[in-house]
Parts: structure tokens; sequence; C-alpha cells
């Protein structure tokens, strides 16, 4: 049981009897406890990454090497299914060793790092060449790099292997600074062994270039004959260093002068700021006391911190938000702590701030003007980032279209470029919504997109006169809103087709909320094709026959089919005779995008964007007591014309949010 | 992978002769079982495929030669005479669970377990598990889950990925999702628990570590008093992976640290590769006896542009026309391969246990998410079982059983692994429907 300091963050003895809550149902009072339902929360890979980016300024993303962390309902941060497994404790326990050393150790004062797997960065830096998996092969071509260093000796790394076949002798490159050879020298490795190439200069301040030119390339095919080189990465690090990111945040007092105190110092505040809330008497002296048997084994004073940072970044407290059996007030509001923290993850994906957590010290989230206080600023901030990278990602299936392959023989359009422009065209679009004060209805049809002109060209919209995403605004846009994003459309594509079925299913989860079931066991469904002898339509009413199918297809195929002028990529098809003609589940038809957004009852969608916003910030399904909360919400935000802002201040301020939410009893 | 040969405790301690039975990591090693028992207990390696593998391709004929491997599976043909091929098995599991066949079909194919619904993650521990949990620790993982995959689109109907994703459950609910990048698999391995210090300072830094675990425990507990009765069983997660940390974390790695190991960010097939090699590294090097590996996960969507097999897996399974079909099949013929090279490593090293190879000390299960992908047939899947010489009969055999429950094959390999004891619901030994073992399965010893 903890005590002392710790009852700064409890709060008022909370294990209330008869505890009565709006959404608390089923609860008789008696000799017994109430205990949270919701289950403890892990954090996952993006929190993780953007967690020890905050608390220690470092920029490595350990978690994206941890396992996957499983999805439900379409969120990768729910509580229930975040497992913990062996494997992933380790990985916990590693990446805090890595973590702390990257924060604390000193960097170059001047770095460059070019990865060659980035084709964008491969095409800058080369003449020629083409990319193979995540290596580029340069065939013949000239890697240059164009520097600004500061004066000094630096190590310059390129990782790179050699192919060879045949007569053709072992490709060999030579390496330039300012025009004037430095060396020339056999490529090593392979392709399947990339190797480092290590050269050593001393450079005065200002512009160099840096060379690498092949000296026996060979292409010949005919013959069997020839070699390349392949590229991973260039680096170039200065002898010189500087101290690592993290140095001054950790170090909050000099341990030179009174190594004890300071260390102690140290070690509480990292502690306080990794746990979210303040230490308990008994876990400070246990952290100080570490610290110090670790020091007296041998350790040295910062090595014997390092590892104490090393306890609290495995520690329980850090891996997960736990909600614990006392930490609500009388009045059924959250310990303000734990606000703090439901509101940065939700917010930022990310631990909460000095500023949060002093409004957390201070009460002031205990109160609805003080939570919607707290989503202004935290909005505003650029962690804000977070709820982009989590939420729309996710609600948007920007990171699914990561994944789509379209078939490069039925869309040879399609490329990279493309597939990155869509995604930021959709991150774009909703972080628009959470900056600008447009009602969050509008998403639908707001008058305003952004494009670039690869985007305006595969929508066969004006250019825009710029690689660079703009916003264009005008009421007479042909294509604006969530329905026509790109990204999705793509998404939820077959390689080969659009596919009406997953586009109805994307639509009435995501902008209706109405899931539909999934399909029966032992299901044989042939992939729709546009071969002759019957159209989609009638393919499509052939698997609606079996009165099982239907129940669920009846609404998900045309609802879809209202999508069909878009093909497969989002590109709108010119074929005139093409059946466009959609469903909603009310029976209302419609064509295309523009028409479906009309039709869309305002207040369902409303309350569909709230759902996703409110099962992501509570990181658990919905229950039958969150539903009044929700159509309360949704009605607001079309009477009032909510902005997503408004929506997000009355998702915190719902009980479900600031209050303990589903409990259950428990006789102890 | 560059490898140096790894001496492994139990070659050190045959060369060492008794004197060292002092050593202090000595409770890593297996209890002396020659006299105790006649049968041999071979490690298990579970090779799983993801959008089913077509029976016409996968499965050998059965000749008065012995088994005669189509084309696509020619890969394997050097393996027949360690081969057993199983035909027709039902794995009633999958079809009995809501849609989502690739989800059941994965989720199902080890554990045996209807999933009832999609509402949370519903899953019964797997075969492996069971052996995993029964047998008595005697290597620094109790087991080990791979994958050269990456996690891609999760099946229809809200199904959790988790089925997709994993093939391996602890106990209901607990997918072991896979380690997907062998650098990290490297480091998980080699990784003594002295962070890579030797000698005096090594010491130092192993018993600064153990205090650190000690702590974080402490802390766990606390926790755990203030916890509800829910939270509480899940913070049993977090106590039994860090048992398993402090297990690992504690003891010497029983193999000298290769010099290279394979690095981040390999493309596909290399990390196939590298997967293969350090499935032989961690047996070879006694790290663990079980091993799940998944080439690719559940409903795979991965473009094999480098065997000439563009458009996805998933979708290249429900292919409609001969240029998919052709595409699958290479990407089928490739599969093979890479089973055979795995089992080709194996093969080539020498046992550590007595056996002539370390693939005679193992038994290697392979086995798909389905049988035919383009229909998702349950009802005919048509796993591969090789080594594990004396274990099991797979001595050139085949056993076509049509309608026998895939969990009749699990109960059979518990018995191989000496498993006794009843796993499943219902009154069955395994999962919903495994209630009895398939003669001629299991080797008479």
């Amino acid at each position: 049981m903890r005590r002392g300091r710790l009852s700064t963050w409890v709060g008022a003895a909370a294990i209330a009897v008869g505890w009565s809550l709006a959404g608390c149902k089923g609860h008789v009072s008696g000799p017994s406890e109430l205990v949270p339902a919701q289950p403890l929360h892990r954090l996952n890979r993006l929190e993780y990454n953007n967690t020890v980016r905050d608390l220690l300024g470092t920029e490595l993303r350990p978690a994206d090497a941890f396992p996957p962390d499983p999805e439900l309902d379409g969120f990768d941060n729910m509580a229930e299914a975040l497992a913990l497994t062996p494997a992933l404790l380790d990985g916990y326990y590693s990446a805090a060793r890595i973590v702390v050393d990257d924060a604390l150790d000193p960097h170059p004062a001047f770095a460059v790092f070019r990865r060659y797997g980035d084709r964008a960065t491969a095409v800058l830096d080369t003449e020629g060449g083409y990319a193979v998996g995540d290596l580029w092969a340069l065939s013949g071509g000239v890697l240059t790099l164009p520097i600004d260093a500061p004066e000094g000796n630096v190590t310059v790394t390129l990782m790179a292997g050699a192919t060879q076949v045949g007569a053709a002798p072992a490709p060999a490159l030579r390496f330039e600074l300012d025009g004037v050879e430095v060396q020339t020298f056999v490529v090593q490795g392979t392709g399947a062994m990339i190797a480092p190439h290590v050269h050593q200069l001393t450079l005065t301040a200002g512009s160099h270039t840096l060379r690498y030119v092949p000296t026996n390339f060979v292409s010949d095919p005919v013959g069997n004959n020839g070699n390349d080189v392949l590229l991973r990465s260039l680096a170039i690090e200065s002898e010189a260093r500087v101290d690592g990111p993290g140095r001054e945040r950790v170090f909050v007092c000099d341990p030179s002068a009174e190594a004890d105190g300071c260390y102690a110092e140290i070690l509480e505040t990292f502690a306080r700021r990794a746990w979210r809330r303040p230490l308990s008497e008994t876990e400070r002296s246990r952290l100080t006391r570490l610290w110090s048997n670790i020091r007296d084994g041998g350790e040295s004073d910062d090595q014997a911190m390092r590892l104490v940072m090393r306890e609290i970044l495995s520690s329980a407290n850090f891996i997960y938000r736990a909600r614990t059996v006392r930490d609500a007030d009388d009045r059924g509001w959250l310990d303000n702590y734990v606000l703090a923290s439901r509101l940065s993850y939700f917010l930022w994906s990310s631990t909460p701030d000095e500023r949060l957590l002093a409004a957390a010290a201070a009460g002031s989230l205990a109160s609805e003007e003080g939570m919607a206080d707290a989503v202004g600023w935290m909005l505003d901030d650029e962690r804000a980032q977070g709820l982009i990278d989590g939420f729309a990602e996710q609600w948007l299936s920007t990171r699914m279209l990561a994944l789509a392959s379209p078939n490069p023989d039925v869309y040879p359009s399609f490329d990279e470029e493309l597939r990155q422009s869509m995604v930021l065209e959709s991150k774009a679009f909703f972080a628009d919504f959470l900056r600008e004060r447009s009602p969050v209805i509008a998403m639908l049809r707001p008058g305003f997109t952004y494009l670039n002109d690869r985007l305006a060209e595969h929508y066969g919209m004006e250019p825009v006169g710029t690689d660079e995403l703009v916003r264009v605004s005008s009421p007479a846009l042909a294509r604006s809103g969530i329905l026509s994003l790109g990204a999705w459309l793509t998404a939820v594509s077959d390689p080969n087709r659009s596919s009406p079925i997953r586009r109805g299913r994307w639509l009435s989860d995501k902008i209706l909320c109405e899931p539909v079931s999934p399909p029966p066991a032992g299901l044989m469904i042939p992939p729709l094709s546009d071969a002759e002898g019957s159209t989609v339509r009638e393919q499509l009413e052939q698997h609606r026959s079996d009165p099982f199918c239907a129940s669920c297809h009846s609404h998900l195929d045309v609802l879809g089919m209202g999508f069909e002028a878009f093909d497969g990529i989002g590109h709108l098809r010119a074929d005139e005779g093409l059946d466009t003609l959609g469903e909603l589940p009310d029976g209302q038809t419609f064509e295309g995008a523009n028409e479906m957004a009309a039709l869309v009852d305002k207040q369902a969608f409303a309350r569909c964007v709230s759902s996703k916003l409110l099962v992501y910030a509570l990181g658990r399904r919905l229950g039958d007591e969150d539903v009044a909360d929700l159509d309360a919400i949704a009605e607001r935000a079309v009477v009032e014309n909510l902005t997503l802002r408004d929506v997000i201040v009355a998702v915190v301020t719902a009980p479900a949010f600031r209050s303990p939410g589903r409990m259950q009893e428990e006789a102890r | 992978m560059r490898q140096r040969r790894g001496v492994t405790r139990r070659r050190f301690l045959r060369g060492a002769g008794s004197a060292l039975l002092a050593l202090p990591a000595l409770h890593y090693l297996r209890p002396s079982r020659a006299a105790a028992e006649a049968c041999p207990r071979p490690r298990l390696l579970v090779y799983y495929f993801p959008n089913g593998r077509r029976p016409e391709w996968w499965v050998p004929a059965a000749t008065g030669y012995g088994l005669v491997f189509s084309g696509q599976s020619a890969a394997l043909q050097p393996f027949a005479a360690r081969a057993l091929s199983l035909v027709g098995l039902d794995n009633i599991a999958a079809r009995n669970s809501p849609g989502a066949a690739h989800a059941m079909g994965t989720g199902t194919i080890m554990t045996g377990t209807t999933i009832p619904d999609f509402n949370g993650v519903k899953n019964g521990i797997s075969l492996d598990q069971i052996v995993a949990q029964n047998l008595p620790l005697t290597t620094r993982f109790r087991s080990l889950q791979w994958s050269a995959g990456e996690p891609g689109t999760c099946d229809v109907g809200g199904a959790p990925c988790a089925y997709t994703q994993s093939i391996s459950w602890a106990g209901y609910g607990s997918p072991l999702i896979p380690t997907i990048d062998p650098a990290i698999a490297f480091e998980r391995l080699f990784n003594s628990g002295a962070d890579g210090l030797t000698g005096a300072a090594g010491e130092v830094r192993r018993r600064s570590v153990g205090s650190v675990l000690d702590s974080v425990q402490e802390d766990a507990r606390e926790l755990s008093g203030v916890l509800g009765s829910d939270d509480r069983a899940r913070l049993e997660e977090y106590f039994t992976a860090l048992r398993e940390l402090e297990h690992k974390l504690s003891g010497d790695a029983t193999c000298e640290r290769p010099a290279d190991g394979p690095s981040s960010g390999l493309p596909y097939p290399d990390r196939v590769n590298a997967f293969h090699q350090l499935i032989k590294l961690a047996f070879q090097c006694d790290q663990t006896r079980i091993i799940s590996f998944m080439i690719e996960f559940g409903l795979s969507g991965r473009s094999h542009d480098f065997i000439d097999a563009p458009g996805t897996h998933h979708g290249l399974s429900h292919y409609t026309n001969s240029d998919d079909y052709v595409r699958l099949s290479r990407v089928e013929s490739w599969h093979s391969l890479q089973l055979a090279g795995m089992l080709q490593l194996l093969a080539d090293s020498p046992g550590t246990e007595g056996g002539a190879s370390l693939l005679d000390e193992t038994l290697v299960l392979a086995i798909s998410s389905m049988g035919e992908g383009g229909s998702h047939d349950h009802a005919n899947n048509c796993p591969l079982i090789f080594g594990a010489a004396g274990t099991v009969n797979a001595t050139n055999n085949q056993i076509a059983v049509p309608g026998t429950p895939l969990a009749n094959l699990h109960v059979s390999l518990l018995k191989a692994f000496g498993v006794s004891g009843q796993f499943g619901q219902g009154g069955a030994i395994f999962g919903d429907f495994g209630t009895s073992e398939i003669p001629g399965v299991v080797a008479s010893c």
C-alpha cells in the first residue's frame, strides 16, 4: 500500500460505497469495493517511440522493431488487445538501455546520413541507377553529395556491396573530395552482406563536395558480363562531439558538487516524468537505494544512474498506464495525473509534459474548463501530430495504403510518389480540421482540398504549380471531402480493380459506424472480375442471392457500387456506361462521393466521428452506458456546428473519459 | 550471415568430462535421460505458410518407390526419406468459426479451438505451447516465435489481427506475436545480460542487472496491490515475462556469440534466410527446444517481385487467369525451396544429443493456414512432417485419412513429445475436436 506523498496524487479515498455515477451500472451499495473494468493499458509502438522522444530527446524509434501491436476495432491502442509477451518485455528492456545511452552519450557535432533505400534520396544524390529492394544499384552513375561542414576531422562511411557477373572486374570507385581523388578502391561486400568503406578526411569550414565515381563499370548482357555497386547509405560524422540530446533535461543538477543528493534528485525527476506522477516515499527510496547499491557494487556514479534509468523504463509503472482502485475523487472524476496521461496519450500519443503535469498537480484538470483549456493548448502543440499519426492514419486507412499493391500492369501510373501524396492528402485533410474552425460535419463536403501537382494530375484537376501539398479552396471543387480521399479509395481496392464490397464495408464502418458481421464460415468467394459474361452488379447480386449473405451484402455491395466511378487507385473512370448507382442503408440512392456526401445523415456522421474518437481516446470498446454520451455529442455537433476541436473537448469531458467508467464490484 | 562455429555447452561438457559438473549454470542442462527414457524427445519447429497450399503441388504422391513430390515441391524430394505426409485433415475449428477464413485458418491451425466471435481475442493454447509448458525448462528460452513477414492487413469482419499474426498461443487470449526483425532476434539470443562486457566488469554488470530486475519486480508487486482483479490477472503476463527475462539474463550464453549477426532492414528473402540460420543456431546452441516460424503472416499480401511473381500472394491464391496461376505456382515453389533450405541446414548440422544431425533431433511440422487457398478449404489440410528419427514415422510415409480432425494430429504430437494429459475442451484431449491419435504417426519405441 502506498503512503506519504502518494496522497497528493491518489486524492481522497475513493473506495466508494454507494458510488453514484452516470454510466456506472448495476452497482449495489454494500461492503464491497468498486474496481475499474478498464484493463491495464500497455504503451503501443507509436506511444513508446513518442514517449522516449519526449522524455529523452532521442530520435531513435526502437519500438519499430517490437512485435506488432494487435489491432481491435480498427485501432492498435486497445487496452484489451495489448498483451505483454516475453519477447516484448525483452524489447522494452533492451530499448531502455539504447535510448538512455543515446540520450546521454556525446553525439557528433556534425553528421549527415543518407539512406539510399529511400528512392527520393537516391535519385537526388546519383545520376542514373535503380532500386533493388532497399539498396540502390549505381549502374555506372556518379554519387555526389554536397555538404556544408564545420572545420575539423570527419569519418565518411559508405555502406555498399558489389555484384559481379562473368568476366567483368570487381567494381571499383574513385572517392573524391572537391574534385581531388582521395582513393580508388575495390568495393567490398555483396548485396546480401553490405560492407563499410571508411575514409577519414580533414575539412575546412564551408561547402565541400564528396563524389564516388565508378571507374570500371561493365554492362554487357549479351556477353553475360557485368558489375555494379549496391548502395545502402552514406554517413559523415565529425570527430568533434556535443552533449547527447537528453543530457540537459536529465541532469537537473550538477553531480560534481554533491553526488549522492544530486543523483537522487535526477532519478526522482526522471521517474516522475516517466511514470507520469509523483513518486511515493517507498518508490523514491527504492530507486535511491538501488543507485547506491549498484554503485557500491563497482559501477561508476554515471553508469549506476543509467542502470536505474533502465529500471524506470522497464518498470510496470512505465510500460502500463494503470487505473488503480483508488484513483477517482468523490465526485467521480479520475485522479488528475491519470487524466493527464489519458489526455496526452489521446492527443499526442505520448507522455504528459511538465506543463500538463503541473496542471495535474494544481488540480486544474478536475473541471470541464480545465480539460477544455488543456485540449486547446495541447492541440496547438506540435506533438498533436501524434493524433494524426495514431488516430487519423488508422481511421482514414493511410497505414493500410502503405501495404496496398495495385497491379502495375493494370495501373501503370501508380508509383511511390502518388502513394505518398495520397497519404499526405489524407493527413493534411484531417490536420486542417484540427487547426481551422470548420465544423466537423463539413468533412463530408468542406469546399477545400489538398493537392500537389501529382495528385491534381491523377484526379484530373487544375495543376497547383508545386510538388508540395497546398490547400485549394473553392465551393465549386469537383472533388473534396473525406469520401473522395485517394488513400482509402485505393487501400480498400483489390490489386486489379476497385472493390464495391470492400468500399461498402469501409463506408459502413468508418463513415456510418454500422459495421456488419463477419462472413460465415466455410465461405467461397470468387473475386470480382470485369470479364465478359456478367456485369459487376450481376456478380454481386448473384452473391447476394443467398439470404444469409444478403443480410449484410445487401447493405455493403450497393453502398460501394456508388463509388465505382473511382477505379482501384482513386482515379475517375471515363467510361460513360459505367454502373455507379449506389444505395444508402435507408434506401436513398446516389452516384459518386458528392451525392453521397449530400445524402448522409449529418448527425449519424457526427456520431460516427465522435465514436471513433471516443474508442481511440478510451482504448476500449464502447458499452451501452456510453450511448447517451455519444448521442449528446452528435446532436450538439450538428445543432451547434461543432468543430473537431469542440468534439474532442466533448469527448474528454464525457463521463466515459474523465470518470472511472464501467466499474465492477469486487469483494476484497 | 557469417558465423563462427559455436561451441555448445553440451559439446563442451563432453570434452571436459564430469569434473565440470559443479558449474553454476548446470540447471540449464536437461536431466540425464538416457537411462530414464527409451524414446528420444525431439525439438519442435513449426514452419507456417500463409494463404493455403494447393494440394496438387504440395502433397507428394505415394508410390511403390516412396513419396514423389511434384515440380512445385521438387526441392523437398531429397527429404522424402525423412518425410511423413498427412492428407485430408479437417480443421473443424476453423470451419466452425465465424468467417474471415485466413484469420480462422491461421489462428486455429495450432490451437484447434473454435473462435466463437470477434469480440475480444478468444483462442486457446497452441500445441507448441502445451509442449513448452509441460516439459522441464532446460534451455534459456521456453520457446521462440519468429516471422519474416510484415504486419499487413488483417482479416474481414473486424477479426482481431492476432489471429492472422500468431500461430502460437500461450494460453486463452494470449497470442505470442512473432519477432520480425532477425537483428533483434539475434540480440535476444546472444545478449548475455552483461551488456556485452566481459571479465570482472561483466561480473559487476551482471550483478547490477540482477538488482535492476529485483527492483522492477518490487515495482510490479506494489502496483499489483492497488489494481482490480482483472488488472492483477493481466499483470501476471508481466511477471511471467519478467521471470523469462531474468532467466535469460542470469545465464551465460551457452554458445559463443557469432561475430556477425544479421543486420536490420534486410530484404524479405534475406530475412527468411537469416531466420533459418537463427533457427539452426538456436537449436544448435541449446537456446530453446521449440520454435514457431511464420514465413509470412496469414492473409499475406506480399508481392514476390524477386521471383517474377508480382501481385499480392493472397490475391494470387484466388487467381482467375493463367498469368496469376503461374505466379502462384512460382510463389509456392519458392516456399518449398525455402523449407528445403531450412531442412538442409538442419540436416547438415551434427546433432548435439546423439542424433546424426539436428534434423534427426528435430520434428519439423510444415503446415499452412488451410488446404487449397482459392476456396479457403479448411477441410483438406495436408501437413508434412520431417525429421525426428525414431519419434515419428517420418520415413517416406503417407497417411491419407480424409475427414480426420486436424486436432487428432496434435493429439499424436503430444504423445510424440511425451506430454500426457487432457488439454482440450468438452472432453477433447486437444482443442475442440482432438479426441484420439492418428494411427501410424508416432513411432513405437
